[in-house]
């Protein structure tokens, strides 16, 4: 982390709170352009909440997120909320998310799903996006699939055509809410492979996981939540091999 | 045991030779016949003329209410003896009933508006749209000109205020009738009288021998003058009433049983054959009416649930408050509402137009409910998605959650649409004549409730058939749609509604 490079995300004093129950205390953090951050922790520490605040899919109650230069803060949701919701849309168009349950269109064929947001957001032509939705497919190795529904595939399937949608928007950020959990053991390789990829083609990745085997290995760091509380951030061998925090060594034994 | 069948007998014998003579009439707006006055007596220049006859016959008048169009079935059942209002002889009746001889004879009314100075007669009505009362004498003689529009009414009040509204350029109703609605509708006059109405006492047909005692007591009174006596009374003198009575107190021989000649009505196959083209022109009514109303119902419907769902909060509250009291009203209030509440307020909408509101209006509110089932049916993780994907509010709606809902939404919607095809009868009370309606009329007119009433059913089903196989086909649509929902399921996080 070089102090030269303005990181690619700025997450400063984030606070978020649930019915009285706060999930998120006070979380800062950056993560530079390219990187690929896993962030991992017990259940219901608060790691999916984060990672849906960065997408504005949940507002922050505290703090300041600031991506790509563009910052939200919970100051600009009350002093003007018509700029903090303007912008907020304006982040999620650059910011590609895939979620556990996959989210696919069911009423669409997986070219379709592809081509739906670049047509109706960026108003682009159907035979761009048709041809832009085919290079994607095949980026994730289901060309030979457009024409079929959503229902008709496998989780692993359904998952790479997500990240193929998110990736149609052209994102800067892709975030992945336990992208493997809902899948099949034999499955997940080949989500995390088209994950790996992205990785070398540059692009930069969050990835909310319960995979440490790729955490370790694919992870340029670790962020480690417990409680709604950054416990550590880690090279990814140093946290694994001898975490500083005793919280941290105590959910990582369960793993190892 | 035996006591049991004497008193059976008597109980029998009683009722029906008894010394009390059950007459019936519709009170609803029957002035002067037969109506309730302000003190909530039962008057009427026609009540007087049977309580006179019943004098005459040592008899104890009973009164018997039922509906104007049902008098005549009523009298069938033996709910009554006797029909005493305004009842003329027809084609359709004559062999139905027997009638007495006239009582009181008049002419028809042609009512205008004040300042109406075209029309002066009925032949100056043609191509003109004119008011009448369903199953009445003008109804019958108006029937037979091709060249005018009529509207038919359930009474007096629809048609006069229809012709003040401008729905109507003249109104056409029973001499009696007309003079007295004058009083209750100003803007309004009779320009012109015209043709012959024979009032009649009926009975029923199996009853001869009251028709005769009928015939005898009113021959009777109208030698004493004591007819003549309630009619003027009345105001209700005319040239033609007593062309009637010199004619009676000069001959004396009006005996109305010789004109109950039984006539060769035509077969029966052949008339129904003849019902067929008039049921499917209704049909053709019904259907108009039901798909205006439902296409409204849907395109209003959906409009209400977005703005339940996701507009500001006062204009939810305002659309929940519509929602509920349509929802908490019933559809016939409203219709009337609508086509004669609205004219206060200065908005006169056409009869189809009123009738497509009001069922379209209605539905809207079961089918925004219907909708925001559906809307929710969909997976909250859909919006999200489209949200992430940088798509605002609307756009996920349009593209993602509605066409999802739509699927979820299709078989009640359908079934909604077999409703308002049925329930689409309820506009006949306004003037529209549709499926229902030419049942009722065709019915009531020929005292034929059975072949009639099978015809109507078919044209019904029929007309529901399509929507069923529709319904069927969406089923087929859906499961295979569905089949996405049967995939592994996580438990939903709280979501917050993003805006």
């Amino acid at each position: 982390m070089s102090e030269n490079v303005e990181p690619l995300i700025r997450v400063k004093n984030l606070s978020k709170v649930y019915d009285d129950h706060p999930i998120l205390k006070n979380i800062s953090f950056s993560i530079e352009s390219g990187d690929l951050v896993s962030i991992i922790g017990p259940s219901g520490c608060g790691k999916s909440t984060l990672l849906r605040c960065l997408n504005c899919l949940e507002i922050l109650d505290e703090g300041e997120i600031s991506i790509n230069g563009t910052s939200i803060s919970s100051e600009l949701a009350l002093v003007d909320n018509g700029t903090f919701l303007q912008r907020a849309h304006q982040l999620r168009q650059s910011i590609g998310m895939v979620f556990q349950s996959f989210n696919l269109f069911p009423h669409k064929t997986l070219l379709e799903n592809i081509m739906l947001a670049p047509m109706v957001v960026k108003k682009q032509s159907r035979e761009l996006s048709r041809k832009q939705g085919m290079e994607l497919l095949n980026k994730v190795g289901l060309s030979n699939l457009y024409k079929r529904h959503p229902w008709s595939i496998s989780g692993g399937q359904k998952q790479r055509v997500a990240i193929a949608r998110a990736l149609a928007m052209n994102p800067i950020l892709m975030l992945y809410d336990e992208p493997t959990s809902a899948l099949d053991p034999e499955m997940v390789e080949e989500v995390l492979q088209v994950m790996r990829n992205l990785d070398k083609d540059g692009m930069t990745q969050v990835i909310v996981s319960h995979e440490m085997k790729f955490a370790r290995d694919a992870s340029d760091y670790i962020i480690y939540i417990e409680d709604g509380q950054v416990i550590e951030i880690s090279d990814e061998d140093e946290i694994f091999i001898s975490p500083k925090d005793e919280r941290t060594k105590r959910f990582l034994k369960r793993y190892m | 045991m035996k006591g049991l069948l004497i008193f059976a007998l008597v109980l029998f014998y009683g009722s029906t030779y008894g010394d009390e003579l059950r007459w019936a009439a519709d009170t609803e707006s029957g002035a002067p016949s037969v109506f309730y006055d302000a003190n909530n007596q039962l008057v009427g220049f026609e009540k007087e003329i049977i309580e006179e006859v019943c004098k005459q016959l040592d008899r104890t008048p009973v009164f018997c209410q039922n509906d104007w169009a049902w008098l005549i079935p009523g009298l069938d059942h033996g709910l009554y003896d006797a029909i005493v209002e305004g009842l003329f002889r027809s084609e359709e009746n004559k062999d139905a009933v027997l009638f007495s001889i006239p009582y009181y004879v008049c002419q028809m009314s042609l009512v205008v508006r004040e300042d109406d100075d075209e029309v002066k007669t009925i032949e100056q009505c043609a191509r003109k749209k004119v008011g009448i009362l369903c199953a009445s004498w003008p109804k019958v003689v108006l029937s037979q000109r091709k060249d005018m529009t009529l509207l038919e009414y359930p009474n007096e009040y629809g048609a006069l205020s229809d012709l003040k509204n401008r729905r109507v350029n003249a109104a056409v109703i029973d001499y009696p009738a007309a003079t007295y609605s004058m009083m209750a509708f100003d803007g309004l006059k009779i320009i012109n009288n015209f043709g012959k109405v024979e009032y009649l006492v009926a009975v029923n047909k199996n009853n001869p021998a009251l028709i005769k005692d009928i015939n005898r007591a009113l021959l009777e009174l109208i030698k004493s003058g004591k007819i003549q006596a309630i009619v003027s009374k009345w105001g209700l003198n005319n040239p033609l009433f007593d062309e009637y009575v010199a004619k009676v107190t000069c001959s004396g021989s009006t005996d109305a049983c010789e004109t109950f000649k039984q006539e060769q009505s035509i077969g029966k196959l052949q008339k129904y054959a003849k019902l067929l083209p008039v049921f499917a022109k209704a049909a053709l009514v019904t259907l108009e009416v039901s798909i205006c109303g439902m296409v409204l119902a849907v395109v209003l419907g959906l409009v209400l649930v977005l703005i339940k769902l996701y507009a500001p909060r006062w204009m939810q509250l305002i659309v929940t408050l519509f929602v509920e009291v349509i929802r908490g009203t019933p559809l016939i209030i409203q219709l009337f509402f609508i086509f004669y509440g609205l004219p206060f307020i200065g908005v006169t909408l056409k009869p189809l137009v009123a009738g497509i509101v009001a069922l379209g209006i209605n539905y809207a509110a079961y089918e925004s409910e219907n909708f925001r089932a559906g809307l929710e049916a969909v997976p909250s993780g859909q919006m999200e998605a489209a949200r992430a994907l940088g798509m605002n509010q609307w756009q996920s709606l349009r593209y993602v959650v509605i066409p999802q809902a739509f699927c979820f939404v299709l078989p009640p919607l359908t079934n909604d649409f077999i409703a308002i095809i049925k329930e689409s009868s309820l506009v006949s009370l306004i003037t529209i004549v549709e499926l229902t309606k030419t049942y009722t009329t065709i019915a009531s007119s020929s005292f034929d409730f059975f072949v009639p009433g099978i015809i109507v059913a078919i044209f019904y089903l029929a007309l529901g058939l399509p929507f069923v196989r529709l319904a069927k086909l969406a089923e087929n649509y859906l499961a295979l749609e569905k089949s996405v929902y049967r995939t592994k399921r996580i438990p939903k996080k709280t979501s917050v509604n993003v805006q």
